[in-house]
């Protein structure tokens, strides 16, 4: 079992055990605690010789063992009685003889959140019989906070075939393996939303080969996800294949931005607390600047539209019904947005 | 019972934009209440609100006796359809629908008997075993609405669910959700732009503009008594005509005029609002299409125009008038012989006349 697998387990098991049950690194850094305010904090460890793994220490009983990600890790429990240390012998036992029964979901996991390297992951991938070649797209499923379990169980039932992560406490992680996901992800946004009431934002991943390539896709997911919460924040999916512009536009130099907004946005400013034109313009790029459809969505006559839109143009210079000035119009927006931020 | 009440609801955004401007709405148990308006209006926020997804900001909404603004939108006991209702396409329409009641640990016999009965409403029995790809797109429509059904709530909340579905479908489909509201007996809350939708299928519509409710009533008077020039302009298709008009003291009576023509206003009418403050005030005038009668002789009556464009609409002819410079459109019967640049003359149903007020825009009469 990975690390977070390990402190779900701690969890239920320290429940059972009287005294103070502590589940730290090698560096004494408290991971989980059944007491709260230890997490976080540090413990002053003894030492361990090479040959020893465990210690009676200041009242603690110790015992240090090794994960499958190579790395120590010491359980300490602070009763004196024979019976803790059968107790803290028998978890540890628990914990050592599972670290070779990993998941793929664990060991992906492991390596998204750089806890392992490439070739421990490597290692262990081949150790699941993971196919190292194979295609992979990793969706970020993002969501508010106190509702992974139920998360997690709508996307299980929803994706069997793909490999579901919890992230974190407010994202999991769906990996693909395979084409035809825009359905399925429509799917994911819905059946969350009707059965939880919560709207998830979802980003997407670029298809990547190979199993170590898969940290890319997660990466572009992550940039695909903060676009949308940025520039999009009506929508609902991200796909970073689609979001040339705003991808653009979040990961130029501050300096750069800043001298581009200053040259092209001409008197953006003039109109950007304007809710209403802003509107305007908006759908009006919704619709392809297709004047008719927008008065509709918009429930205007079209004299009121065009009234707007020569009010921009009197305002700011851009002539919203011409291609260029659409464009750097509508660039100036997603860059004023970044700026905000 | 599972009313819904709203009192002094707001939603303000964190950048300061105020969506929803203080609603105060009771919607009865079992009634089939439509939120319509524009786009940018606040219904939808309204109905986000009222399933969880957006918090309130300011004011209290209570399901039955119940407050829940704290309350877990899962815990509210609703069910929404959303615009966007996409089936689970690896699933058949069985498992759709049973995909929440499994989720919850349903029993094998209770999931089986909801399913079943939801199917059986939405007459989609025979396609529990098909895939979504195997479904026209009212099937599909129904699936979804299968989903909420089988979840038995207190409340169903639709965002404007037809609204991807074509012209033909959506006249159809508002038929099938109307006799669904008949058949369940519960709460339905639907969200619309479209005011023929609102007109057809409501039991009560509330009329928003810019987050604030304009007028809540069935729909007969929404039509015929709009509280205001925007309900007024917003429902009934063609549009109403609105003119520039002073109301004048003659010796035979108040009059509505305007330029190239003039209305008598009745006792009636004229017992509705303070007609005496008003004489010699501009006022807007009102009239619906429908109100307008169109002579092929000009001679027939007072009012003179030409007309512009013709739409031969089959059951009826829409007529779009030039009168005095301003523009006019009237409703008529089928009628051959008229055609574009004819002159006309009109008369005016003065009983279905509407008076608003210049600056308040407040119905008058």
């Amino acid at each position: 079992m990975n690390i977070d697998r390990r402190k779900r387990v701690f969890k239920k098991i320290y429940g059972l055990v009287d005294g103070t049950l502590i589940f730290m690194d090698s560096d004494g850094y408290v991971l989980e605690s059944s007491d709260d305010s230890r997490v976080g904090g540090y413990i002053d460890l003894p030492s361990f010789n090479n040959d020893q793994d465990r210690i009676m220490y200041r009242g603690w009983s110790f015992r240090q063992f090794k994960g499958h990600d190579g790395r120590l890790y010491v359980l300490a429990l602070d009763n004196k009685k024979q019976t803790t240390q059968t107790i803290i012998e028998l978890i540890s036992i628990m914990f050592e003889e599972d670290s070779d029964d990993l998941t793929s979901e664990e060991v992906i996991t492991d390596y998204l959140k750089d806890r392992i390297t490439d070739e421990v992951a490597l290692e262990l991938a081949g150790k699941i019989k993971e196919d190292l070649e194979k295609k992979y797209t990793v969706c970020i499923v993002e969501h508010k906070s106190g509702i992974a379990d139920e998360m997690e169980s709508i996307l299980r039932n929803l994706v069997p075939d793909a490999y579901t992560v919890p992230f974190d406490n407010t994202k999991m992680l769906l990996i693909f393996k395979d084409d035809n996901i825009d359905e399925v992800l429509m799917s994911v946004v819905v059946a969350v939303s009707e059965e939880l009431l919560v709207e998830p934002k979802i980003g997407v991943g670029t298809e990547v080969e190979g199993f170590l390539k898969m940290k890319d896709s997660f990466n572009d997911a992550i940039t695909a996800l903060g676009v949308l919460k940025t520039y999009r924040t009506t929508d609902k999916i991200s796909y970073y294949k689609k979001m040339a512009l705003p991808i653009i536009i979040n990961e130029m130099p501050w300096d750069q931005l800043n001298r581009i907004y200053k040259a092209i946005s001409g008197n953006i400013h003039i109109v950007i607390d304007d809710d209403e034109l802003i509107l305007t313009a908006q759908r009006f790029f919704e619709h392809s600047l297709n004047v008719t459809d927008t008065s509709q969505v918009l429930f205007i006559h079209r004299n009121t539209l065009i009234y707007r839109l020569n009010k921009i143009e009197k305002l700011t210079g851009f002539d919203l019904r011409k291609f260029e000035d659409a464009l750097n119009f509508y660039i100036g927006l997603y860059m004023n947005n970044r700026i905000k931020q | 019972m599972a009313g819904l009440s709203l009192t002094g609801i707001n939603k303000i955004y964190p950048n300061g934009y105020h969506a929803v401007k203080d609603v105060e709405l009771e919607i009865r148990d079992k009634e089939f209440m439509i939120l319509v308006g524009p786009s940018g209006c606040g219904k939808t926020t309204t109905l986000r609100m009222i399933a969880g997804l957006e918090e309130i900001s300011k004011g209290e909404m209570k399901i039955g006796e119940r407050v829940v603004n704290e309350v877990s939108p899962k815990d509210r006991d609703i069910a929404m359809v959303f615009q966007n209702y996409a089936l689970y396409p690896h699933m058949t329409v069985y498992d759709n629908m049973s995909f929440g009641l499994k989720l919850r640990k349903q029993s094998k016999e209770e999931i089986d008997q909801r399913v079943t009965k939801a199917a059986d409403i939405l007459g989609i029995e025979p396609l529990l075993d098909r895939k979504p790809k195997q479904l026209s797109g009212g099937q599909r429509q129904r699936v979804a609405l299968g989903r909420a059904i089988v979840r038995n709530p207190q409340v169903f909340l639709m965002d404007e669910p037809l609204s991807n579905l074509d012209a033909k479908l959506r006249v159809q489909m508002r038929a099938e959700l109307i006799k669904l509201h008949e058949e369940l007996s519960t709460t339905f809350i639907y969200v619309t732009h479209d005011q023929t939708e609102a007109m057809t299928m409501g039991t009560r519509i509330c009329v928003m503009n810019n987050g604030l409710i304009q007028q809540v009533d069935d729909p007969h008077t929404i039509y015929t008594k709009p509280a205001n020039k925007f309900v007024a302009g917003f429902i009934g298709a063609p549009q109403m005509n609105f003119l520039d008009a002073r109301i004048m003291k003659m010796d035979d009576g108040v009059y509505a005029t305007f330029d190239g023509g003039r209305a008598l206003l009745s006792e009636e009418a004229l017992k509705q609002f303070e007609s005496e403050k008003y004489i010699n005030k501009d006022v807007t005038l009102g009239i619906r299409p429908e109100d307008i009668q169109v002579h092929h002789d000009e001679s027939k009556a007072d009012i003179k125009a030409k007309i512009d464009v013709t739409e031969l609409l089959g059951a009826e002819t829409i007529l779009y008038l030039e009168m005095n410079g301003n523009k006019i459109i009237a409703k008529t019967k089928p009628n051959q012989s008229i055609k574009s640049k004819d002159p006309v003359s009109l008369t005016f149903d003065t009983t279905r006349i509407h008076l608003f007020d210049k600056e308040t825009e407040l119905a008058l009469v």
